[in-house]
């Protein structure tokens, strides 16, 4: 590699979690990132909002170590991705590599940076240009970066073909004669050519499947083994990542919800979003997929976050207020209730003029309980469904708003320490009165 | 076959015809759907699954594509023998299709309740308020939150899971017998897919026949009654889920579900195989290939495993498969076609299906994710 010479291996990590430390930093250090986009408006173009879709995001990867950055579409992992390139400028945190920040670096700084951190896009058909012979697309960072010597250029572009798994004719055709997976090993060798200490994947194998993914994947195992180069791999699929990474963080809403070494994150969730996506994921096992239900489906507005945790408006393990003991399933689907009330996922019959429908009918609609056991509890929700018979969804709302605050809502969890991995949960902090995560 | 399937399909073939080059997308392919039945196919990009599903009732683009031989019965009637009019008919009113990209299905400028409408008033002999009423009433079966108000919202007001819905609701209009999913679950995120696999479970259950197609062992596990698994326009594998998934009797299945475990079983990084166009396709990247996987159309179909396979192979009076061209032409000749078998000369008499079945590793409770069990 460059001029590393340490054993940049798996067994490298700093403390666990690899924030800064005083000496041995991490090659990649994200610190509080946030990427915010303007929604304008008018004429003038005036600021009417933000979209937060990088809110606050930190987290590091030592040389040679593979991090997987998980979570569902919108919630900012490939805005992550590219802000952590300065190819999206970042609105506040930092990004350190090699012990520099990233946004001071300029001329001949900002062009080994460039040189030293690769990016893969998931698309091989529209990262080449098909005008452009494959020898030439894999030569092009060479010669951008000062390579002059065709001659020279050309034996490294065969060289590294051929180690992707590709022949030195592979250099003389045009892209589209190829497959998906061997564009993705040509994007792979272009990434590889200026002998990159990092390389940001960015569901690199999410057009792929089968034999051809699993093969693209084994051959990022293998580069990066080879090469010693960290990998920060973007992907919706658990899977994926459990499979490539050693460490894994979990987005919602531009934010890290948990992270740690893959076994412990996947193999036992401490955030509840965390287990929602990997229980949602069907099992392997004939038959035996039953899927958790969040309280709502709806995936908030990342211009407009909820309050407190994130997850809250979804979470099955909302925490009921102290004052409140109710049977878990009976707080379950009060808590269901409101939110299906708040964000307007109604069950069926209860959206079409309702007006005329008792009560009753509509407590079994929403699934509560025939009467709560808590007296408060009860004539909130009889209240509410009076509401909600009326059609003042905002009152009904309201009513359960007020009558079962959460934690959860109020206050921002902060990151908290568990068994190795850190989760942003609540139910982790020893000042709130509630247990953590049971199966 | 089942005399009494909903839909049967007898040596399906479907050539792809481009610049002086035959593909042969589709090459034989036979296989039943029976009312109330998920039935699952499974193969990797370019396996000819969707050319199979679009064959059916003849949406593939012909030219390029020709369907040049075979039949497919939808309850009784032989719709190959069809003429468009007349097809035209059966598709959409009892045969719905549902594709991976719901915008692509959807049209952006009409809102999506005036889609369902139009799908209602085409197929069934309602109109007006009472087309609306049974419109806002798919929406909801579908998950559709408020569908009273979200009846007058564009396609781009909802997200791509919500949008599948709509195009799902679209594809019920009529109350089809018999639906057609191509990767229905692909763009849409994990939680989301949940959902989608529950709404379509519960069609069947109501006694839709599913033609589900996906490259996604994980989600074949969690729909299947029986599956069909698809390499280079043929099936190599078909049976019921549980025993397909615990004992894979053809090598490419197992090498589809190993690509599924560990992080790339193969060390050799070479660019996958070509596809032969005769034969077992799969021979040019299979560890047991043997001369006679090059002969005849496509081996026959051997029951997999099962205790009772010795009766079964000792009347197949037809040997191992190299009597070219006839074995291959009736793909169900060994095995009924409900049970577990593979198309496979090591099933077949005079090999030992011991030398494939040492690399089965099946897909169910405790085999999963266990690296290195060989």
């Amino acid at each position: 590699m460059t001029d590393d010479t340490d054993d940049a291996g798996k067994g490298t990590r700093t403390g666990g979690r690899g924030e800064a430390n005083a000496d041995g930093e991490p090659l990649l250090v994200v610190e509080d990132l946030e990427t915010h986009y303007p929604v304008t408006r008018g004429l003038l173009r005036r600021e009417v909002g933000r979209v937060r879709a990088v809110d606050g995001v930190s987290f590091a990867v030592d040389r040679g170590e593979a991090l997987g950055l998980v979570g569902e579409s919108g919630c900012g992992k490939t805005t992550t991705a590219l802000s952590v390139l300065h190819i999206e400028e970042p609105t506040g945190g930092a990004v350190r590599f090699d012990g520099r920040r990233v946004a001071d670096l300029s001329g001949a700084d900002r062009t080994a940076f460039r040189r030293r951190a690769q990016l893969i896009v998931q698309d091989p058909n529209e990262a080449f240009n098909p005008r452009m012979t494959v020898g030439e697309a894999v030569g092009e960072p060479l010669a951008v970066h000062g390579m002059e010597d065709p001659e020279r250029r050309r034996e490294i572009v065969v060289d590294i073909l051929e180690r992707v798994g590709l022949s030195a004719s592979a250099a003389d055709r045009y892209p589209h004669e190829f497959s998906g997976g061997e564009k993705q090993r040509i994007a792979i060798a272009r990434a590889l050519v200026l002998d990159p200490d990092l390389i940001v994947a960015d569901e690199p194998t999410s057009a792929l499947d089968g034999r051809v993914q699993s093969d693209v994947l084994g051959l990022l195992a293998e580069v990066r083994r080879r090469f010693s180069v960290a990998v920060l791999l973007i992907s919706h699929d658990v899977d994926v990542v459990r499979r490539f990474c050693d460490r894994v963080a979990v987005m919602y809403l531009g934010e890290i919800v948990e992270k740690g070494p893959i076994e412990r994150v996947l193999g036992e969730p401490g955030h509840p979003y965390t287990r929602l996506l990997l229980d949602s994921v069907p099992s392997l096992d004939p038959g035996g997929s039953e899927f958790p239900r969040p309280l709502s489906e709806a995936v908030p507005d990342p211009a407009d976050p909820p309050d407190g945790c994130r997850f809250h408006t979804r979470c099955p393990e909302l925490i009921p207020p102290d004052d409140v003991d109710l049977p878990r399933e009976q707080w379950r689907s009060i808590a269901g209730f409101r939110f299906a009330v708040e964000v307007g996922e109604l069950p069926d019959g209860v959206d079409a003029g309702a007006t005329d429908a008792r009560t009753e009918t509509l407590r079994e609609a929403f699934g509560l309980p025939g009467t709560v056991p808590d007296e408060d509890v009860e004539r909130a929700v009889a209240d509410a469904l009076e509401a909600v018979r009326d059609g003042d969804h905002e009152r009904a709302s309201d009513v359960l708003e007020a009558a079962i605050p959460t934690v959860c809502e109020r206050e921002t969890p902060d990151d908290t320490e568990v068994d190795g991995r850190e989760v942003g949960c609540h139910r982790y902090d020893p000042a709130v009165d509630a247990g953590p995560l049971v199966r | 076959m089942s005399g009494g399937a909903l839909l049967s399909v007898e040596d399906l073939r479907t050539y792809m015809r481009t610049d002086g080059e035959t593909v042969r997308a589709v090459d034989g392919v036979s296989f039943a759907v029976d009312r109330g039945e998920t039935v699952c196919l499974v193969g990797e990009s370019g396996s000819g699954k969707s050319v199979t599903c679009e064959s059916l009732t003849g949406i593939v683009p012909q030219p390029p594509a020709e369907i040049v031989g075979g039949e497919v019965t939808f309850d009784g009637v032989t719709l190959t023998d069809l003429e468009e009019g007349r097809l035209r008919e059966v598709r959409g009113d009892r045969i719905a299709h549902v594709f991976q990209n719901p915008q692509g299905s959807l049209d952006p400028v009409y809102t999506v309740g005036q889609q369902v409408v139009e799908a209602i008033t085409i197929h069934c002999d309602v109109a007006g308020a009472a087309a609306r009423e049974r419109a806002v009433e798919l929406l909801r079966d579908v998950g559709i939150p408020r569908a009273g108000d979200r009846f007058d919202e564009y396609p781009h007001e909802f997200s791509g899971g919500m949008r599948q819905r709509v195009a799902i609701a679209v594809a019920l209009a009529a109350d089809p017998d018999l639906l057609v999913a191509d990767e229905p679950t692909t763009s849409v995120d994990v939680t989301v897919q949940a959902r989608l696999i529950e709404l379509l479970g519960d069609l069947a259950e109501e006694g839709t026949g599913l033609l589900w197609v996906t490259h996604d062992p994980r989600v074949v596990a969690a729909v299947a009654d029986r599956v069909l698994v698809m390499f280079g326009g043929t099936i190599v594998e078909r049976g019921p889920i549980e025993e397909v998934f615990a004992s894979p009797g053809h090598p490419y299945t197992q090498a589809l579900f190993d690509s599924y475990r560990g992080p790339s079983g193969s060390t050799d990084p070479a660019a996958r195989e070509d596809v032969p166009a005769d034969g077992c396709r799969f021979r040019e990247g299979c560890p047991h290939a043997v001369p006679a996987c090059a002969a005849g159309d496509q081996p026959p179909f051997y029951p997999v495993d099962g205790a009772d396979d010795n009766a079964d192979r000792a009347d197949t009076d037809d040997d191992h498969g190299d009597s070219d061209g006839d074995s291959g032409d009736s793909d169900d000749g060994h095995a009924a076609s409900s049970e577990h078998a593979a198309s496979c000369v090591y099933h077949g008499p005079g090999y030992d299906a011991g030398v494939v079945m040492a690399d089965a590793r099946g897909m169910g409770a405790g085999n999963e994710r266990q690296e290195g069990d060989r």
